[in-house]
């Protein structure tokens, strides 16, 4: 999964031409296939606004990106039957987050880049009840996507049960396209970008298309 | 929660080769592609920028990136090493091919490798003795006619669906003593998963000890450009180009030739990254 970014900080007229520049470029060539929505403003009102405008608009996943969990619920209730993925759980959030995550049904992402807390974390929200984790061990280069990437399929190989998807947060450009095909040439991942331009996104989904 | 341990160790390497003056290594791996988490070394993949003779039938949009001097093979080269290349790959066809090599070797003093038709290979291996090349070849039947007179120099192996142990097996008895294996061409289609599987399995073969595997790879990815329409932007194909380098180079390339500057920049800067260099 590819998603690029919307800030809820953009006004009205930018989102709509962001979305509609998003939609028609899933449409040809299939990526983005999310879209994830971050809480820039820090505050709760354009978040759900935001969240509302684009769960209207976009058919595919929509992920919710924000650190403050208050801010989630008010986001989620728009969209309340498309179970977005939430990100921003960390070690000091994690009760809130699975909280909000296992009331609303949602999957939940959580970062650390200590991989062994990583997965306590993970054992720990599962355990308090939400039903699906995705791990974010905060890799901020190629380097460490390929050496964390495999890590991670590693232990997967070794302990079946632990079966998380891995995301990977990246900026945008070039680099960002970069990160993402080198994870994804190492497994399945759900990748969050700031920005990719036509090539970049054309690039990607040809990778895809070329070796799953 | 007491996670496995997930590194790994090998029994045996990848073998070594030294082209140029023997002052250019490549190969030599320890671990699969750049993972340090089973102790990889810190030594990149070599990039190889392709340089014709004749332009009939290459990319415009290709050409477009030379400033001209792609018109002229010995500058074409030049600017590969100016660009940063390791090395150059020259495709010839003319008759004076030997003398042209030895020019190109002497003035630009990188490593060089060859694609032309099995005579003038065969001529320019034995014209050359101050500098090793790589003699690639387009076919199995050349790399066996080629393992005859190489003269020391390396004759890939262009295995294509074969099995490279029997190929290289045959080139050894006909006179080769240094070979490289050419396992497929990348492409941006769906060949490129069976080639990442195929170059991966040989690495990993070679790795655990099968000392047939454990030739270095090459991976010619300059046929990623014919996915495109002929209106294609050169920053696009430059991007394919360089995603294909990189899915193989994580497979375990060893060296790889391209068509674009842009994707040969790419690949190094990603070479380096990935072997922490």
């Amino acid at each position: 999964m590819i998603a690029l970014t919307v800030s809820d900080a953009m006004d009205a007229d930018a989102s709509i031409i962001r979305l509609s520049e998003l939609i028609k470029r899933n449409a040809s060539i299939g990526i983005p296939d999310a879209i994830c929505i971050r809480n820039d403003t820090f505050t709760p009102e354009p978040f759900a606004s935001m969240t509302e405008l684009i769960g209207k608009l976009w058919n595919g996943r929509i992920i919710l990106e924000t650190d403050d969990p208050s801010s989630l619920a008010k986001a989620i209730l728009p969209i309340i039957d498309r179970a977005p993925i939430l990100v921003g759980a960390n070690e000091d959030n994690l009760e809130q987050f699975s909280m909000v995550a296992k009331m609303f049904g949602c999957p939940l992402c959580i970062s650390c880049d200590n991989i062994d807390r990583l997965y306590e974390l993970a054992q720990s929200a599962l355990s308090s009840g939400v039903g699906e984790v995705v791990i974010d061990p905060m890799m901020r280069n190629m380097k460490q996507c390929l050496e964390r990437c495999t890590d991670i399929a590693r232990i997967k190989e070794e302990m079946p049960e632990l079966d998380h998807i891995v995301a990977v947060r990246t900026w945008s450009g070039e680099y960002a396209m970069t990160m993402a095909t080198v994870s994804l040439l190492v497994g399945d991942a759900i990748v969050i970008v700031d920005d990719l331009d036509s090539d970049c996104c054309d690039t990607l989904s040809a990778l895809l298309s070329s070796i799953r | 929660m007491r996670l496995p341990k997930t590194s790994r160790s090998y029994p045996s390497m990848m073998e070594e080769i030294f082209v140029g003056k023997g002052d250019y290594v490549i190969g030599g791996a320890r671990s699969p592609a750049f993972l340090e988490l089973d102790g990889a070394r810190n030594r990149r993949p070599v990039v190889f920028g392709e340089a014709f003779d004749s332009l009939d039938g290459y990319h415009e949009s290709a050409a477009s990136m030379f400033s001209g001097r792609q018109t002229d093979v010995e500058e074409w080269s030049v600017m590969w090493k100016e660009l940063g290349a390791d090395g150059v790959c020259l495709r010839l066809t003319r008759e004076d091919s030997p003398e042209l090599v030895r020019k190109i070797a002497a003035r630009t003093r990188i490593p060089i490798m060859v694609t032309a038709d099995t005579d003038i290979l065969m001529s320019v291996a034995k014209a050359v003795d101050f500098s090793i090349l790589i003699l690639n070849c387009s076919d199995a039947d050349q790399s066996l006619a080629v393992s005859e007179g190489s003269n020391n120099h390396i004759v890939v192996a262009k295995c294509g669906q074969m099995d490279p142990k029997e190929l290289c097996r045959d080139m050894a008895s006909r006179g080769a003593n240094n070979i490289m294996v050419d396992l497929g061409e990348g492409r941006m289609d769906n060949s490129l998963k069976h080639l990442r599987e195929r170059i991966e399995n040989y690495r990993l073969n070679g790795l655990n000890g099968d000392s047939d595997s454990q030739r270095t790879v090459l991976c010619d990815v300059t046929p990623s450009w014919d996915t495109h329409e002929a209106d294609v932007s050169a920053r696009r194909s430059s991007m394919y180009e360089a995603t294909v380098a990189l899915a193989v180079m994580m497979s375990g390339a060893d060296a790889i030739i391209v068509k674009g500057p842009g994707a040969a920049d790419m690949a190094r800067v990603y070479g380096e990254e990935l072997a922490d260099l």
